[in-house]
Protein backbone atom coordinates (compact mmCIF):
# COMPACT_ATOMS: atom_id res chain seq x y z
CA UNK A 1 0.00 0.00 0.00
CA UNK A 2 0.96 3.40 -0.93
CA UNK A 3 2.29 5.82 1.93
CA UNK A 4 2.58 9.89 2.47
CA UNK A 5 4.74 12.02 1.05
CA UNK A 6 5.19 16.03 2.19
CA UNK A 7 3.89 17.74 -0.46
CA UNK A 8 7.42 20.20 -0.37
CA UNK A 9 8.38 17.02 -2.35
CA UNK A 10 6.74 16.59 -5.17
CA UNK A 11 5.73 20.50 -5.87
CA UNK A 12 5.79 20.23 -9.59
CA UNK A 13 3.65 16.77 -9.52
CA UNK A 14 0.12 15.98 -10.36
CA UNK A 15 -2.70 14.67 -8.33
CA UNK A 16 -5.73 13.53 -8.47
CA UNK A 17 -8.51 13.66 -5.68
CA UNK A 18 -10.34 10.92 -7.90
CA UNK A 19 -7.63 8.30 -6.89
CA UNK A 20 -8.53 8.22 -2.93
CA UNK A 21 -10.16 4.91 -2.71
CA UNK A 22 -6.80 3.17 -1.77
CA UNK A 23 -6.47 6.55 1.42
CA UNK A 24 -9.96 6.01 2.08
CA UNK A 25 -9.72 2.13 2.83
CA UNK A 26 -6.51 2.05 4.47
CA UNK A 27 -8.19 4.80 7.24
CA UNK A 28 -9.39 3.32 10.20
CA UNK A 29 -10.41 6.54 11.44
CA UNK A 30 -10.66 10.33 11.00
CA UNK A 31 -10.19 13.06 13.64
CA UNK A 32 -13.39 15.31 14.18
CA UNK A 33 -13.66 18.97 14.85
CA UNK A 34 -15.62 19.71 18.03
CA UNK A 35 -18.56 21.20 15.67
CA UNK A 36 -18.84 17.86 14.10
CA UNK A 37 -19.10 15.74 16.94
CA UNK A 38 -23.06 15.72 17.17
CA UNK A 39 -23.85 15.48 13.25
CA UNK A 40 -21.16 12.72 12.71
CA UNK A 41 -23.03 10.79 15.60
CA UNK A 42 -25.83 10.16 13.22
CA UNK A 43 -23.72 8.39 10.92
CA UNK A 44 -20.57 6.89 12.62
CA UNK A 45 -19.26 5.48 15.84
CA UNK A 46 -17.25 8.02 17.46
CA UNK A 47 -14.37 6.95 19.37
CA UNK A 48 -11.21 8.15 21.38
CA UNK A 49 -8.09 7.42 19.43
CA UNK A 50 -4.91 7.28 21.96
CA UNK A 51 -1.50 5.61 20.24
CA UNK A 52 0.62 7.70 21.90
CA UNK A 53 0.74 11.25 20.50
CA UNK A 54 -2.18 13.57 22.45
CA UNK A 55 -5.63 12.12 22.36
CA UNK A 56 -8.03 12.94 19.73
CA UNK A 57 -12.09 12.32 19.10
CA UNK A 58 -12.31 10.20 15.59
CA UNK A 59 -15.04 8.91 14.09
CA UNK A 60 -14.59 5.25 13.33
CA UNK A 61 -14.60 4.82 9.38
CA UNK A 62 -12.71 1.25 8.55
CA UNK A 63 -15.15 -1.20 7.12
CA UNK A 64 -14.86 -4.02 9.56
CA UNK A 65 -15.68 -2.09 12.40
CA UNK A 66 -18.85 0.29 10.54
CA UNK A 67 -22.12 -0.91 10.52
CA UNK A 68 -22.35 0.76 6.71
CA UNK A 69 -19.02 0.65 4.90
CA UNK A 70 -19.02 4.61 3.82
CA UNK A 71 -17.31 4.21 0.44
CA UNK A 72 -18.17 1.30 -2.15
CA UNK A 73 -15.95 0.06 -4.38
CA UNK A 74 -15.79 2.86 -6.58
CA UNK A 75 -14.57 5.42 -3.80
CA UNK A 76 -18.26 7.14 -4.17
CA UNK A 77 -19.67 8.02 -1.07
CA UNK A 78 -22.04 6.48 1.27
CA UNK A 79 -21.37 7.13 4.47
CA UNK A 80 -23.99 9.92 5.01
CA UNK A 81 -22.26 13.42 6.40
CA UNK A 82 -18.28 13.30 5.58
CA UNK A 83 -15.98 14.44 7.99
CA UNK A 84 -13.66 17.32 7.36
CA UNK A 85 -10.74 15.39 7.54
CA UNK A 86 -12.21 13.00 4.89
CA UNK A 87 -12.97 15.91 2.55
CA UNK A 88 -9.29 16.80 2.66
CA UNK A 89 -8.34 13.75 1.01
CA UNK A 90 -5.73 12.79 -0.53
CA UNK A 91 -4.03 14.86 2.49
CA UNK A 92 -3.39 14.77 5.40
CA UNK A 93 -0.94 16.45 8.39
CA UNK A 94 1.97 14.53 9.89
CA UNK A 95 1.19 13.79 13.14
CA UNK A 96 5.06 15.46 14.60
CA UNK A 97 3.94 19.33 13.41
CA UNK A 98 7.05 21.59 12.17
CA UNK A 99 5.36 24.17 11.20
CA UNK A 100 6.20 24.06 8.02
CA UNK A 101 2.96 23.68 5.31
CA UNK A 102 5.11 22.58 2.92
CA UNK A 103 6.40 19.03 5.29
CA UNK A 104 3.40 19.18 7.52
CA UNK A 105 1.13 18.52 4.76
CA UNK A 106 1.61 15.22 2.96
CA UNK A 107 -0.33 13.82 0.15
CA UNK A 108 -0.78 10.40 -0.32
CA UNK A 109 1.33 8.47 -2.81
CA UNK A 110 -1.48 6.50 -4.32
CA UNK A 111 -3.13 9.69 -5.76
CA UNK A 112 0.31 11.35 -7.64
CA UNK A 113 -0.10 11.39 -11.16
CA UNK A 114 3.42 11.90 -12.46
CA UNK A 115 4.19 15.74 -14.12
CA UNK A 116 1.30 15.30 -16.69
CA UNK A 117 -2.05 17.18 -16.58
CA UNK A 118 -3.75 14.35 -18.33
CA UNK A 119 -4.01 10.64 -17.36
CA UNK A 120 -6.06 8.24 -18.53
CA UNK A 121 -9.00 10.36 -18.44
CA UNK A 122 -9.63 11.72 -15.32
CA UNK A 123 -9.06 15.06 -13.81
CA UNK A 124 -5.72 15.94 -12.35
CA UNK A 125 -4.64 18.96 -10.79
CA UNK A 126 -1.19 20.47 -10.17
CA UNK A 127 0.02 20.54 -6.31
CA UNK A 128 1.73 24.45 -7.38
CA UNK A 129 -0.03 26.78 -9.42
CA UNK A 130 2.14 29.04 -12.01
CA UNK A 131 3.50 31.35 -9.66
CA UNK A 132 5.35 28.26 -7.89
CA UNK A 133 2.89 28.25 -4.85
CA UNK A 134 0.76 25.22 -3.21
CA UNK A 135 -2.39 25.52 -5.29
CA UNK A 136 -5.66 26.99 -4.11
CA UNK A 137 -7.31 22.99 -3.45
CA UNK A 138 -3.87 22.27 -0.94
CA UNK A 139 -4.00 25.70 0.67
CA UNK A 140 -8.35 24.98 1.13
CA UNK A 141 -7.27 21.59 2.55
CA UNK A 142 -4.26 22.68 4.65
CA UNK A 143 -6.76 25.28 6.25
CA UNK A 144 -9.12 22.80 6.67
CA UNK A 145 -6.83 19.90 8.03
CA UNK A 146 -5.38 22.74 10.59
CA UNK A 147 -9.01 24.24 11.32
CA UNK A 148 -9.40 20.62 12.44
CA UNK A 149 -6.57 19.85 14.55
CA UNK A 150 -6.98 23.48 16.34
CA UNK A 151 -10.62 22.90 17.36
CA UNK A 152 -9.68 19.33 18.83
CA UNK A 153 -7.76 21.13 21.33
CA UNK A 154 -11.02 22.51 22.78
CA UNK A 155 -11.96 19.04 23.76
CA UNK A 156 -9.02 18.42 25.53
CA UNK A 157 -11.09 19.35 28.87
CA UNK A 158 -13.83 16.83 28.09
CA UNK A 159 -11.43 14.03 27.04
CA UNK A 160 -9.79 14.09 30.44
CA UNK A 161 -12.94 14.35 32.27
CA UNK A 162 -14.36 10.83 30.57
CA UNK A 163 -10.06 9.48 31.76
CA UNK A 164 -10.57 10.89 35.10
CA UNK A 165 -13.90 9.30 35.60
CA UNK A 166 -13.30 6.22 33.62
CA UNK A 167 -15.56 5.70 31.12
CA UNK A 168 -13.67 4.44 28.42
CA UNK A 169 -13.06 0.68 27.32
CA UNK A 170 -11.49 -0.59 24.21
CA UNK A 171 -12.99 -0.78 21.26
CA UNK A 172 -14.18 -3.95 20.51
CA UNK A 173 -12.41 -6.05 23.29
CA UNK A 174 -14.50 -8.88 23.32
CA UNK A 175 -13.44 -9.49 19.71
CA UNK A 176 -9.83 -7.53 19.60
CA UNK A 177 -9.00 -6.36 16.56
CA UNK A 178 -6.06 -4.06 15.33
CA UNK A 179 -8.23 -1.22 16.59
CA UNK A 180 -8.73 -2.54 20.01
CA UNK A 181 -5.39 -0.72 21.89
CA UNK A 182 -5.73 2.33 20.15
CA UNK A 183 -9.33 3.18 20.08
CA UNK A 184 -11.67 3.39 23.36
CA UNK A 185 -14.99 3.76 23.25
CA UNK A 186 -17.57 4.66 25.90
CA UNK A 187 -19.69 2.42 28.80
CA UNK A 188 -22.33 3.64 28.76
CA UNK A 189 -22.79 1.18 32.02
CA UNK A 190 -20.24 3.14 34.09
CA UNK A 191 -21.67 6.46 32.82
CA UNK A 192 -24.98 5.52 34.07
CA UNK A 193 -23.69 4.99 37.71
CA UNK A 194 -21.85 8.50 38.06
CA UNK A 195 -23.18 10.09 41.09
CA UNK A 196 -25.18 13.35 40.67
CA UNK A 197 -22.46 15.34 41.94
CA UNK A 198 -20.08 13.58 39.85
CA UNK A 199 -22.24 14.82 36.73
CA UNK A 200 -22.15 18.27 38.16
CA UNK A 201 -18.89 18.77 39.08
CA UNK A 202 -18.55 17.49 34.82
CA UNK A 203 -20.95 20.19 33.95
CA UNK A 204 -19.78 23.06 36.11
CA UNK A 205 -17.59 24.72 33.29
CA UNK A 206 -18.66 23.47 30.10
CA UNK A 207 -21.33 20.26 29.02
CA UNK A 208 -18.87 19.14 26.25
CA UNK A 209 -17.78 16.47 28.63
CA UNK A 210 -21.37 14.73 29.09
CA UNK A 211 -22.20 15.82 25.63
CA UNK A 212 -19.29 13.87 23.82
CA UNK A 213 -19.77 11.03 26.11
CA UNK A 214 -23.48 10.81 24.88
CA UNK A 215 -22.48 11.38 21.45
CA UNK A 216 -19.97 8.25 21.80
CA UNK A 217 -23.19 6.05 23.17
CA UNK A 218 -25.57 7.17 20.79
CA UNK A 219 -23.17 6.56 18.00
CA UNK A 220 -22.11 2.93 18.79
CA UNK A 221 -25.31 1.94 16.92
CA UNK A 222 -23.25 2.24 13.99
CA UNK A 223 -20.40 0.08 15.03
CA UNK A 224 -20.88 -3.46 13.31
CA UNK A 225 -23.09 -5.50 15.16
CA UNK A 226 -21.11 -8.01 16.73
CA UNK A 227 -18.32 -5.42 17.81
CA UNK A 228 -21.09 -3.11 19.84
CA UNK A 229 -21.40 -3.34 23.54
CA UNK A 230 -23.93 -5.65 24.70
CA UNK A 231 -26.05 -2.99 26.28
CA UNK A 232 -26.42 -0.71 23.11
CA UNK A 233 -28.38 -3.34 22.03
CA UNK A 234 -30.84 -2.63 24.14
CA UNK A 235 -30.15 1.23 24.44
CA UNK A 236 -32.36 2.81 21.70
CA UNK A 237 -35.10 -0.18 22.75
CA UNK A 238 -35.43 0.74 26.60
CA UNK A 239 -39.65 1.52 26.29
CA UNK A 240 -40.21 -1.18 24.13
CA UNK A 241 -41.03 -4.33 25.83
CA UNK A 242 -42.13 -6.62 22.51
CA UNK A 243 -39.18 -8.38 21.22
CA UNK A 244 -39.84 -8.58 17.53
CA UNK A 245 -41.34 -4.50 17.34
CA UNK A 246 -37.41 -4.02 19.01
CA UNK A 247 -35.74 -5.67 16.85
CA UNK A 248 -37.31 -4.12 14.17
CA UNK A 249 -36.77 -1.07 15.03
CA UNK A 250 -32.93 -1.73 15.60
CA UNK A 251 -32.84 -2.90 11.53
CA UNK A 252 -34.60 0.30 10.51
CA UNK A 253 -32.34 2.50 12.65
CA UNK A 254 -29.47 1.06 10.85
CA UNK A 255 -30.57 0.01 7.01
CA UNK A 256 -32.84 2.95 5.91
CA UNK A 257 -30.48 6.00 6.28
CA UNK A 258 -31.30 7.99 3.44
CA UNK A 259 -28.36 8.93 0.90
CA UNK A 260 -29.76 12.56 0.85
CA UNK A 261 -29.61 12.82 4.72
CA UNK A 262 -26.31 14.00 3.77
CA UNK A 263 -25.23 16.91 6.00
CA UNK A 264 -21.98 17.64 4.75
CA UNK A 265 -22.71 21.08 3.68
CA UNK A 266 -22.78 22.53 6.98
CA UNK A 267 -19.65 23.14 6.99
CA UNK A 268 -17.94 23.61 3.77
CA UNK A 269 -14.72 23.29 2.53
CA UNK A 270 -15.05 26.44 1.40
CA UNK A 271 -15.41 28.08 4.58
CA UNK A 272 -11.83 27.23 5.09
CA UNK A 273 -10.44 29.62 2.38
CA UNK A 274 -9.92 32.62 3.78
CA UNK A 275 -8.78 30.36 7.02
CA UNK A 276 -5.12 32.30 8.20
CA UNK A 277 -3.36 28.71 8.71
CA UNK A 278 -1.46 28.61 5.80
CA UNK A 279 1.08 32.16 5.94
CA UNK A 280 1.21 33.98 2.56
CA UNK A 281 4.41 32.84 1.74
CA UNK A 282 2.79 29.41 0.27
CA UNK A 283 -0.31 30.26 -0.92
CA UNK A 284 -1.99 31.22 -3.91
CA UNK B 1 -49.91 20.59 18.43
CA UNK B 2 -51.26 18.07 20.41
CA UNK B 3 -53.20 15.33 19.82
CA UNK B 4 -56.58 15.76 18.66
CA UNK B 5 -58.42 13.13 19.28
CA UNK B 6 -61.49 12.38 17.41
CA UNK B 7 -63.93 10.79 20.43
CA UNK B 8 -62.08 9.67 23.31
CA UNK B 9 -64.38 7.90 25.72
CA UNK B 10 -63.60 5.46 28.97
CA UNK B 11 -62.40 2.26 28.38
CA UNK B 12 -65.41 0.76 29.86
CA UNK B 13 -68.28 -1.62 29.29
CA UNK B 14 -69.26 -1.45 25.75
CA UNK B 15 -66.22 0.20 24.54
CA UNK B 16 -63.88 -3.19 25.55
CA UNK B 17 -65.35 -4.96 22.80
CA UNK B 18 -63.85 -2.73 19.91
CA UNK B 19 -61.65 -4.16 17.47
CA UNK B 20 -57.71 -1.98 17.11
CA UNK B 21 -55.56 -1.90 14.59
CA UNK B 22 -52.05 -1.14 14.03
CA UNK B 23 -51.31 2.69 14.53
CA UNK B 24 -50.64 3.67 11.52
CA UNK B 25 -54.23 2.55 10.60
CA UNK B 26 -55.50 5.68 12.35
CA UNK B 27 -56.16 8.59 10.23
CA UNK B 28 -54.99 10.54 13.64
CA UNK B 29 -51.46 8.90 14.09
CA UNK B 30 -50.34 9.79 10.05
CA UNK B 31 -51.75 13.35 10.55
CA UNK B 32 -49.92 13.79 14.06
CA UNK B 33 -46.47 15.59 12.94
CA UNK B 34 -45.48 17.20 16.68
CA UNK B 35 -45.87 14.30 19.05
CA UNK B 36 -45.72 14.37 22.98
CA UNK B 37 -42.62 12.39 24.37
CA UNK B 38 -40.64 11.51 27.55
CA UNK B 39 -37.45 11.34 28.47
CA UNK B 40 -36.25 7.38 27.81
CA UNK B 41 -37.97 7.81 24.48
CA UNK B 42 -35.03 10.16 23.09
CA UNK B 43 -32.50 7.54 22.45
CA UNK B 44 -34.57 5.53 19.40
CA UNK B 45 -36.21 9.32 18.22
CA UNK B 46 -33.34 11.24 18.00
CA UNK B 47 -32.13 9.26 15.27
CA UNK B 48 -34.92 10.27 13.32
CA UNK B 49 -36.61 13.48 14.61
CA UNK B 50 -36.04 16.57 16.67
CA UNK B 51 -36.92 16.33 20.23
CA UNK B 52 -37.47 19.47 21.64
CA UNK B 53 -40.33 21.58 22.94
CA UNK B 54 -43.67 23.28 22.12
CA UNK B 55 -45.04 25.78 24.73
CA UNK B 56 -48.68 24.39 25.12
CA UNK B 57 -51.63 26.06 27.22
CA UNK B 58 -48.35 28.01 29.44
CA UNK B 59 -45.98 25.09 30.08
CA UNK B 60 -42.84 23.74 28.39
CA UNK B 61 -44.03 20.56 26.84
CA UNK B 62 -41.76 17.95 25.70
CA UNK B 63 -42.42 17.04 21.60
CA UNK B 64 -40.67 14.81 18.65
CA UNK B 65 -41.35 16.45 15.61
CA UNK B 66 -42.11 14.31 12.69
CA UNK B 67 -42.54 16.38 10.19
CA UNK B 68 -42.81 19.32 9.31
CA UNK B 69 -46.35 19.19 7.17
CA UNK B 70 -49.39 18.80 9.33
CA UNK B 71 -51.52 17.22 6.64
CA UNK B 72 -49.67 13.58 6.57
CA UNK B 73 -47.39 14.53 4.79
CA UNK B 74 -43.62 15.17 4.52
CA UNK B 75 -41.87 12.20 6.70
CA UNK B 76 -39.20 10.34 5.76
CA UNK B 77 -39.86 7.11 4.05
CA UNK B 78 -38.46 4.59 6.34
CA UNK B 79 -40.71 6.63 9.35
CA UNK B 80 -43.95 6.80 7.89
CA UNK B 81 -44.39 3.02 7.45
CA UNK B 82 -42.42 1.76 10.41
CA UNK B 83 -44.85 1.45 13.82
CA UNK B 84 -41.57 1.00 16.08
CA UNK B 85 -40.27 4.44 15.10
CA UNK B 86 -43.75 6.16 16.56
CA UNK B 87 -43.52 8.12 19.83
CA UNK B 88 -45.01 6.34 22.73
CA UNK B 89 -47.89 7.98 22.82
CA UNK B 90 -48.80 6.94 19.03
CA UNK B 91 -47.86 3.77 20.06
CA UNK B 92 -50.47 2.81 21.84
CA UNK B 93 -53.16 4.60 20.19
CA UNK B 94 -56.32 4.23 20.01
CA UNK B 95 -55.51 3.99 23.73
CA UNK B 96 -54.72 7.29 25.56
CA UNK B 97 -54.93 8.96 29.27
CA UNK B 98 -57.93 10.89 30.58
CA UNK B 99 -57.23 14.11 28.47
CA UNK B 100 -59.54 15.78 30.99
CA UNK B 101 -56.89 15.07 34.08
CA UNK B 102 -53.00 15.54 34.22
CA UNK B 103 -51.43 12.09 32.81
CA UNK B 104 -49.79 11.29 36.09
CA UNK B 105 -50.30 8.31 38.21
CA UNK B 106 -53.87 8.11 38.26
CA UNK B 107 -54.70 9.25 34.86
CA UNK B 108 -57.01 6.61 33.71
CA UNK B 109 -57.06 4.47 30.50
CA UNK B 110 -59.18 5.63 27.19
CA UNK B 111 -59.98 4.65 23.76
CA UNK B 112 -60.66 6.96 20.57
CA UNK B 113 -63.48 5.39 19.50
CA UNK B 114 -63.12 5.87 15.64
CA UNK B 115 -62.78 3.42 12.68
CA UNK B 116 -59.50 2.68 11.37
CA UNK B 117 -59.83 4.26 7.99
CA UNK B 118 -56.27 2.21 6.45
CA UNK B 119 -56.82 -0.73 8.31
CA UNK B 120 -53.64 -3.62 6.69
CA UNK B 121 -54.67 -6.22 8.86
CA UNK B 122 -58.06 -7.91 10.91
CA UNK B 123 -57.12 -6.53 14.06
CA UNK B 124 -57.94 -7.17 17.03
CA UNK B 125 -60.68 -6.88 20.41
CA UNK B 126 -59.75 -5.22 23.38
CA UNK B 127 -60.57 -7.95 25.45
CA UNK B 128 -61.08 -11.48 24.49
CA UNK B 129 -64.41 -13.38 25.16
CA UNK B 130 -63.19 -14.56 28.66
CA UNK B 131 -62.35 -10.67 29.85
CA UNK B 132 -58.42 -10.86 29.21
CA UNK B 133 -57.22 -8.19 27.55
CA UNK B 134 -55.20 -9.37 23.62
CA UNK B 135 -51.28 -9.29 23.38
CA UNK B 136 -52.27 -6.36 21.02
CA UNK B 137 -54.13 -4.33 24.27
CA UNK B 138 -51.23 -5.52 26.83
CA UNK B 139 -48.63 -4.02 24.23
CA UNK B 140 -50.28 -0.84 24.10
CA UNK B 141 -51.38 0.01 27.41
CA UNK B 142 -47.65 -1.16 28.10
CA UNK B 143 -46.53 1.48 26.05
CA UNK B 144 -49.46 4.00 27.84
CA UNK B 145 -47.87 2.90 31.08
CA UNK B 146 -44.58 3.88 30.21
CA UNK B 147 -45.32 7.61 28.90
CA UNK B 148 -47.30 7.86 32.27
CA UNK B 149 -44.05 6.87 34.51
CA UNK B 150 -41.76 8.83 32.90
CA UNK B 151 -44.01 11.87 32.11
CA UNK B 152 -43.66 13.79 35.92
CA UNK B 153 -39.74 13.12 35.23
CA UNK B 154 -40.21 14.93 31.78
CA UNK B 155 -41.90 17.82 33.14
CA UNK B 156 -39.97 18.40 36.04
CA UNK B 157 -37.11 18.28 34.14
CA UNK B 158 -38.29 21.32 31.49
CA UNK B 159 -40.03 23.03 34.48
CA UNK B 160 -36.52 24.00 35.86
CA UNK B 161 -35.08 24.53 32.47
CA UNK B 162 -37.73 26.99 32.51
CA UNK B 163 -36.92 28.10 36.19
CA UNK B 164 -33.31 28.78 35.10
CA UNK B 165 -34.32 30.47 32.27
CA UNK B 166 -32.47 28.24 29.92
CA UNK B 167 -35.38 27.74 27.02
CA UNK B 168 -34.75 29.92 24.01
CA UNK B 169 -37.19 30.21 20.47
CA UNK B 170 -36.37 27.60 17.94
CA UNK B 171 -37.35 28.95 13.94
CA UNK B 172 -38.20 25.59 12.42
CA UNK B 173 -40.29 27.68 9.66
CA UNK B 174 -39.10 27.47 6.12
CA UNK B 175 -40.36 28.87 2.75
CA UNK B 176 -40.42 26.22 0.07
CA UNK B 177 -41.85 26.79 -3.28
CA UNK B 178 -43.30 30.79 -2.01
CA UNK B 179 -45.52 28.47 0.91
CA UNK B 180 -44.45 28.69 4.38
CA UNK B 181 -44.01 26.03 6.44
CA UNK B 182 -42.95 24.23 9.47
CA UNK B 183 -43.45 24.22 13.12
CA UNK B 184 -44.38 26.88 15.50
CA UNK B 185 -43.62 27.57 19.51
CA UNK B 186 -40.89 25.21 19.71
CA UNK B 187 -38.27 25.51 22.34
CA UNK B 188 -34.67 24.38 22.67
CA UNK B 189 -31.99 24.41 25.59
CA UNK B 190 -30.34 27.99 24.96
CA UNK B 191 -27.19 27.07 23.39
CA UNK B 192 -24.81 28.76 25.20
CA UNK B 193 -25.87 27.14 28.15
CA UNK B 194 -23.68 24.14 27.17
CA UNK B 195 -20.56 26.20 26.96
CA UNK B 196 -21.29 27.36 30.14
CA UNK B 197 -21.72 25.78 33.62
CA UNK B 198 -25.74 26.82 33.37
CA UNK B 199 -26.48 23.43 33.43
CA UNK B 200 -24.80 22.22 36.08
CA UNK B 201 -27.81 22.26 38.78
CA UNK B 202 -29.63 20.14 36.27
CA UNK B 203 -26.99 17.61 36.44
CA UNK B 204 -27.22 17.87 39.89
CA UNK B 205 -31.01 17.37 40.29
CA UNK B 206 -31.68 15.07 37.85
CA UNK B 207 -28.35 12.99 37.51
CA UNK B 208 -27.31 11.00 34.56
CA UNK B 209 -30.45 10.31 32.52
CA UNK B 210 -31.38 13.78 32.26
CA UNK B 211 -27.62 14.65 31.97
CA UNK B 212 -27.57 12.38 28.46
CA UNK B 213 -30.85 13.71 27.59
CA UNK B 214 -29.65 17.02 27.42
CA UNK B 215 -27.02 15.67 24.80
CA UNK B 216 -29.70 13.75 22.38
CA UNK B 217 -31.72 16.85 22.63
CA UNK B 218 -28.70 18.65 20.86
CA UNK B 219 -27.89 15.52 18.43
CA UNK B 220 -31.03 15.65 17.55
CA UNK B 221 -31.85 18.85 16.25
CA UNK B 222 -29.39 17.68 12.72
CA UNK B 223 -32.78 15.65 11.80
CA UNK B 224 -34.30 19.19 11.10
CA UNK B 225 -32.78 18.79 7.56
CA UNK B 226 -34.04 15.72 6.67
CA UNK B 227 -37.20 16.79 8.09
CA UNK B 228 -37.07 20.03 5.53
CA UNK B 229 -35.63 17.79 2.21
CA UNK B 230 -39.03 14.76 2.83
CA UNK B 231 -40.99 18.20 3.34
CA UNK B 232 -39.62 19.72 0.23
CA UNK B 233 -40.23 16.50 -1.60
CA UNK B 234 -43.64 16.20 -0.62
CA UNK B 235 -44.40 20.16 -1.64
CA UNK B 236 -42.97 19.26 -5.46
CA UNK B 237 -44.75 16.19 -5.43
CA UNK B 238 -48.07 18.62 -4.50
CA UNK B 239 -46.94 20.58 -7.51
CA UNK B 240 -46.28 18.02 -9.76
CA UNK B 241 -49.41 17.19 -9.22
CA UNK B 242 -52.03 17.01 -12.21
CA UNK B 243 -55.18 19.83 -10.49
CA UNK B 244 -58.26 18.21 -9.93
CA UNK B 245 -56.67 14.91 -9.24
CA UNK B 246 -57.53 13.95 -5.71
CA UNK B 247 -54.10 12.55 -5.20
CA UNK B 248 -52.99 15.23 -2.48
CA UNK B 249 -55.94 15.60 -1.27
CA UNK B 250 -56.80 13.16 0.85
CA UNK B 251 -55.83 12.60 4.10
CA UNK B 252 -53.03 10.75 4.97
CA UNK B 253 -51.51 11.23 1.53
CA UNK B 254 -47.53 11.58 2.11
CA UNK B 255 -44.68 11.72 -0.15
Amino acid sequence: MSGFVPVGKVLNATYSSSLTVDFLNGLQSAPLSDTEILSVAHHFPICIRNDGSLASVCAVVESRHTARSPIDSHGQWHGGYKPIALRCAPFRLRPDQTGNPLLDLEIFEGSLTGSSLVRDGIEVQPVCNKEGKLSHELGTCYNGLRHVQSQQKKLIAALDQLFLAGLLMPLAQERPTAMTESHAILSELRFEVLTNRALEGMARQTFAGIELATAMIFSQMHLVRDMRPAVVERLSLKHLKDETQATALMATTLDTLEPWLDESELFSLEEFEGADYLPDTFAR
Amino acid sequence: MTIKYENPIRLTGAATSRRIFSPLAYHTVRQTNVVPAVIPEAWALASWFPIVWQRIEGRHQLVAVRSLLADGRGYLAAVERSPGLLPLILQSYPFLLDPTAKPDANAARWIDDVIADSPSDIGAPVLLADKRPTKATRLRLGMLDLFQNHWAKTQSLALQLEALELFEPWKLTFDVNGRSIGVDDLFIVRQTAFDTGALAPVAARHGAVAAQFLALHRISLFRAGSLLSAARVAEKNRAAAPAGSGQYEEAGTSS
